[in-house]
């Protein structure tokens, strides 16, 4: 390769050898190899890891409550049935280029987007809350039947419900059930350290109610356990106590992903001919409400539970009655896209007849036009509305929803709401990794932050870990044994022995410990210094440029922190070595003994060779920390693609999963080339005999 | 130097040869740092096997009336001042003025103080529970066979409601004995390096051995193989891996899935430096030697090549096994691997992720500790090994003595 190298551009420049073509074949060659080899690998992971994706489905199948219609049509949807190398191509097609979403990130395509969840997990609806009476659920407490709890004597407490996890469940409902109360009847809960006493006023002869906020008896007691309940009243007598039990985002814990799904149904009510319009497709608000119908067949008693940051606008919405907050308008260019596409069959009634309204215009008072009647038959059908075909004057920038209403009662399932790319075959085609199974969302549009930020929080850790690396390797090879030295490689090795994950806790468990200062302390100024969780603050947005820098900047602390002293033992190590074993060859000798200063005998010779080892083990340093920081991601709360393959593989979203595998290992081999193109600039050998 | 060595004088009772596995030994001894980390590793592993025995509670025994309970205090000394065997007071859960739990001992010292802020629910009288050798505990089988009930340490339980408990190093949210989950937890976390290492080991040299003897395409076939598994990042073929696993399976079986998952990611290395060693080594004249004599192609490897790469392949298992550890630690960690109520290092730093807990409750923090105490102790180890196995440190050990 040497013969190639530019007349006129000296051996030794960075530049010529760039130029020279050796070290720029030997990358190329490099890439050429490991990029089929991942998707080589990704096969094999999509076959191990889709051996599973089935499981997925057990738990609906095991459920009486779930609908198998529902359950097969997600089936089919995940094409569950097609042989695995048949779903490994959906799968690379999907990486490629997918049309489902959208086409542009400039254009909001799809009419989901409503969603003020989008890239932003503040707002977590926790689905449908079931209220459980205590009998049906199982689980280690007991309530007792209609005959009532025996009240013991004077002060001996009878035992109501016992051990409650909190944790699963919100609100405890104790009300009489009927008219029996005893006097002075005094209820208590056992939690924690000794009991909370609790607010129930309950005089003879009268029913009352109670609802116990759990999380707030939680925080009361700081504790994760109710003993129990009890019961104390002024006579012996008998009570009869019916405990009801609200379990908590029942959806998300039994069945992963479940309060996310958003395939709308629709039920149909009232008598035929009588028109009955049940649910525009608004706001998540709407979608949601209708969404919970779909397993209780019965909407009404469907009750809405949206989690702190929808909280308000959630209330709000009660008020109004059906009236939702009006997310923003959906965007849509008509040269960008050509049809409305969704998925629509009947579940009860064939021909199920059902107007399709379109919501545009003014935000307060949005104008409904109709632009399609259809006819559902059962079979899922994928229905196509050209925009060609709207009525004129509907304003498709300002699209605020859709309606459906039906002159006939029946159930109907929609699905996949999706606008079409205009034919234009160099739109389509934006790489999204496919679809999230739990979110119904372009995997990329998922994971793209996210991945921006771990990389660039590997490459602060690793900036950071070279900028110390390198002075305390040179530093201890030249003041071998002082006491400085073994001081600081007695550091760097505590720094690397600890597992990151623990190091990260011990930092949080640090950061925790000055919270405790006074406020009137003189050293106040250090509570609360660093944020110990997430990338930005809840105020980030109302930041100026400058302030959201030293925003991140304080989040992305103490993750760098965890990343550079689990990165700087092993790296000096190797710089120490190395150097000491230089400074004891002979051509330093040579060096020192023709008067060559030292500072020049060490970096100009000693140091320039020492570098070689260094910069070859970032390369493998590179992986190690990318493992740590996933586990300092997950500690820390920060958004990066390793706790996204936590949460993933928690709620088995394999094309979430399979992503961040490809993602990853594109990472790696992008970084290890890039070290190898770093070892190739340091040490001339490498790119000759590349 | 070299010069000087033949002027020294050898006495003849001095003048033995050593098998290089003694020197190896003698080489071993002169590294302190390598001989501690040998004693602690050698005592964790004794409290694997006896770790029923030694603690003094079972892994899932709960003091339903104690989460959270802080290290007990063990006294020594009766209320007057007189000398006694160990014991322990009975405590009960107090609230103090800010809310916060507070475990406070029936001691007759603190007796006022409970009265005053249990009121009529204190219905204990203080009572010294000492804490006796061989003492009956919750039962066991001593190394798996031996059915008994008998444990080093423990207190005589009196059936009450609010059992007195002598909790080392305190409890966790359940109730359960910290230390004796630690134990317990030992039994986990340190035997899935040994198991990683043992499979990676095998199949490492094996396949390494393969790869550098026979080359062309098997080698080609097998550098791919292992360049696709180097490809991907530890932490997320691990949690890739991971996810193939139906949910719901039975801790023995995770504790062998956990373990084969991470030797299928830990072998690939180990492969590729044998398979260095054995491309160097299968060019010296001894093998094309037995190769000319026609041995076979599997009895070379095993008896005259990779014999030649143990010394290092034993240092390099000696510091793979904390990655197994780690691996192991990091899986449970976040849920996914041992589940309780078994306890592992890993598993139960979990309680460590609330802020919260740790700062009210910072012994939580010390399965970290042990994990990190073994790491070093793993790491000193394999240095002094390194050494003791080079057959060049000799010469750097008679300069430094000269």
């Amino acid at each position: 390769m040497s013969e190639g190298r530019a007349p006129g551009i000296s051996r030794g420049s960075i530049l010529g050898r760039l130029l020279s073509g050796g070290l720029t074949t030997f990358a190329f060659k490099r890439l050429l190899i490991s990029i089929p080899l991942v998707f080589v690998m990704t096969f094999v992971m999509f076959v191990t890891v889709n051996t599973q994706g089935s499981s997925r489905f057990d738990t609906f199948e095991n459920d009486p409550a779930a609908d198998p219609q529902i359950v097969e049509m997600e089936k089919r949807r995940m094409h569950i049935y097609d042989p695995i190398h048949v779903r490994y191509f959906y799968w690379l097609r999907g990486v490629m280029f997918d049309v489902r979403f959208t086409a542009d990130r400039r254009y909001v395509a799809t009419f989901e987007d409503n969603d003020p969840s989008r890239g932003d997990d503040k707002y977590k609806f926790g689905g449908s809350e079931v209220r459980l009476a205590a009998e049906g659920v199982g689980g280690d407490y007991e309530v007792p039947g209609p005959a009532g709890v025996p009240l013991g004597a004077l002060g001996q407490p009878a035992t109501l419900v016992k051990l409650l996890e909190p944790k699963d469940f919100e609100t405890l409902l104790l009300s009489t059930a009927d008219a029996s109360v005893p006097e002075g009847l005094a209820l208590s809960v056992v939690a924690g350290s000794g009991s909370v006493p609790l607010p129930f006023q309950a005089t003879a002869g009268k029913p009352a109610t109670l609802a116990v906020d759990l999380d707030e008896l939680n925080r009361q007691s700081s504790i994760d356990q109710i003993r129990e309940i009890r019961l104390v009243a002024a006579k012996p007598g008998k009570a009869s106590i019916r405990a009801e039990l609200v379990k908590r985002r029942v959806w998300q814990e039994t069945y992963p992903g479940r309060a996310k799904k958003r395939t709308i149904q629709l039920v149909f009510r009232g008598t035929p001919g009588e028109a009955a319009e049940l649910g525009a497709l608004k706001s998540p608000y709407a979608m949601k409400l209708v969404e919970g119908s779909d397993w209780k067949a019965d909407w009404a008693s469907v009750q809405e539970k949206v989690d702190e940051g929808a909280e308000a606008a959630h209330r709000e919405w009660k008020a109004g009655g059906m009236k939702s907050p009006e997310p923003e308008a959906v965007t849509v260019d008509r040269v960008d896209f050509d049809a409305l596409e969704f998925e629509a069959h009947a579940l009860q009634g064939a021909d199920l007849p059902v107007s399709v309204w379109i919501l545009h215009g003014d935000r307060e008072k949005p104008q409904a036009a109709k632009i399609a009647d259809l006819k559902l038959g059962s079979e899922e059908k994928t229905w196509e509305l050209p925009l060609a075909g709207f009525p004129a004057g509907v304003d498709l920038r300002q699209v605020r929803g859709l309606r459906f209403t039906s002159d006939a009662p029946g159930r109907a399932e929609f699905d996949d709401f999706r606008l079409r790319v205009a034919g234009n075959p160099f739109r389509i085609g934006a790489p999204n990794f496919g679809t999230s199974w739990d979110k119904k969302k372009g995997v990329l549009d998922l994971i793209g932050e996210k991945v921006k930020n771990t990389i660039s929080l590997n490459i602060f850790s690793l900036v950071f870990v070279w900028l110390f690396a390198l002075p305390i390797g040179i530093y201890g090879a030249v003041r071998q044994h002082s006491n400085a030295e073994r001081t600081l490689s007695f550091l760097t090795f505590v720094g690397m022995s600890l597992p990151s994950f623990f190091l990260a806790i011990l930092l949080v468990f640090l950061v925790s410990l000055t919270y405790d200062i006074a406020p009137d302390s003189p050293f106040r100024w250090m509570r609360e210094i660093l944020p110990i969780a997430g990338r930005t603050s809840q105020d980030h947005s109302a930041m100026g440029t400058l302030g959201q820098m030293w925003d991140i900047a304080k989040h992305t602390f103490l993750p760098v922190t965890v990343g550079v002293l689990g990165g700087v033992g092993g790296l000096q190590r190797v710089l120490r070595g190395t150097m000491l074993e230089e400074r004891r060859k002979l051509y330093l000798t040579t060096a020192m003994a023709k008067g060559l200063p030292p500072v020049k005998v060490l970096y100009k010779h000693a140091l320039r060779n020492a570098i070689i080892p260094f910069v070859a083990s970032s390369g493998s340093l590179l992986s190690g920390m990318m493992a740590g920081s996933a586990f300092t991601e997950i500690v820390f709360d920060y958004p990066g693609i390793g706790r996204q393959m936590l949460e993933s593989v928690l709620s088995y979203d394999m094309p979430v999963v399979m992503a961040n595998l490809l993602i990853s290992g594109l990472l790696l081999v992008v970084g290890n080339l890039l070290a190898d193109i770093g070892l190739g600039l340091v040490d001339p050998r490498v790119s000759v005999e590349g | 130097m070299s010069e000087a060595a033949p002027r020294v004088v050898m006495k003849p009772a001095e003048h033995k040869v050593l098998t290089p596995r003694q020197i190896a030994f003698i080489k071993f001894r002169q590294h302190p740092l390598a001989v501690y980390g040998a004693v602690v590793l050698g005592f964790l592993y004794f409290v694997v096997v006896f770790a029923d025995f030694l603690a003094p509670y079972d892994f899932e025994t709960q003091m339903r009336t104690k989460p959270w309970h802080q290290p007990s205090t063990i006294r020594w000394r009766h209320a007057d001042g007189s000398l006694a065997r160990p014991f322990v007071y009975n405590t009960v859960r107090v609230r103090d003025e800010n809310f916060i739990v507070n475990y406070v001992e029936v001691a007759p010292e603190n007796m006022e103080y409970l009265k005053r802020k249990l009121g009529s629910e204190l219905m204990e009288t203080p009572r010294e529970h000492p804490i006796r050798l061989f003492a009956a505990g919750d039962p066991h089988r001593l190394l798996g066979l031996v059915p008994m009930k008998t444990r080093l340490l423990g207190i005589e339980v009196p059936e009450m409601q609010n059992r007195p408990a002598f909790f080392l190093l305190g409890a966790d949210q359940m109730g359960r004995d910290l230390f004796s989950r630690l134990l317990y937890g030992s039994r986990i976390s340190m035997t899935v390096g040994l198991m990683g290492v043992t499979v990676t080991f095998t199949l490492g040299l094996l396949i390494g051995g393969m790869s550098g003897y026979f080359r062309g395409k098997t080698d080609l076939a097998t550098q791919r193989v292992i360049e696709m598994i180097m490809l991907l990042p530890g932490f997320y073929l691990m949690l890739g891996l991971r996810a193939a696993l139906p949910p719901g399976i039975s801790p023995p079986k995770m504790y062998f899935a956990i373990v084969l998952i991470l030797s299928f990611i830990g072998w690939a290395g180990l492969a590729r430096t044998i398979r260095g060693m054995v491309l160097s080594i299968s060019q010296n004249d001894y093998v094309v030697a037995s190769k000319a004599l026609g041995v076979g192609s599997f009895q070379i490897i095993t008896k005259h090549i990779l014999p030649q790469t143990m010394s290092y392949a034993i240092y390099v298992v000696t510091m793979a096994i904390p990655g197994y550890m780690l691996g192991e630690s990091g899986l449970s960690f976040l849920g996914l691997g041992i589940q309780e109520p078994y306890a592992s290092w890993g598993n139960m730093l979990q309680a460590a992720r609330s802020t919260n807990d740790i700062k009210l409750h910072p012994w939580v923090l010390l399965p970290g500790f042990m994990i990190f105490v073994t790491v070093v102790a793993f790491q000193f180890l394999g240095d002094g090994l390194r050494d003791a196995l080079d057959p060049k440190t000799i010469l750097r050990a008679k300069k430094e003595s000269a």
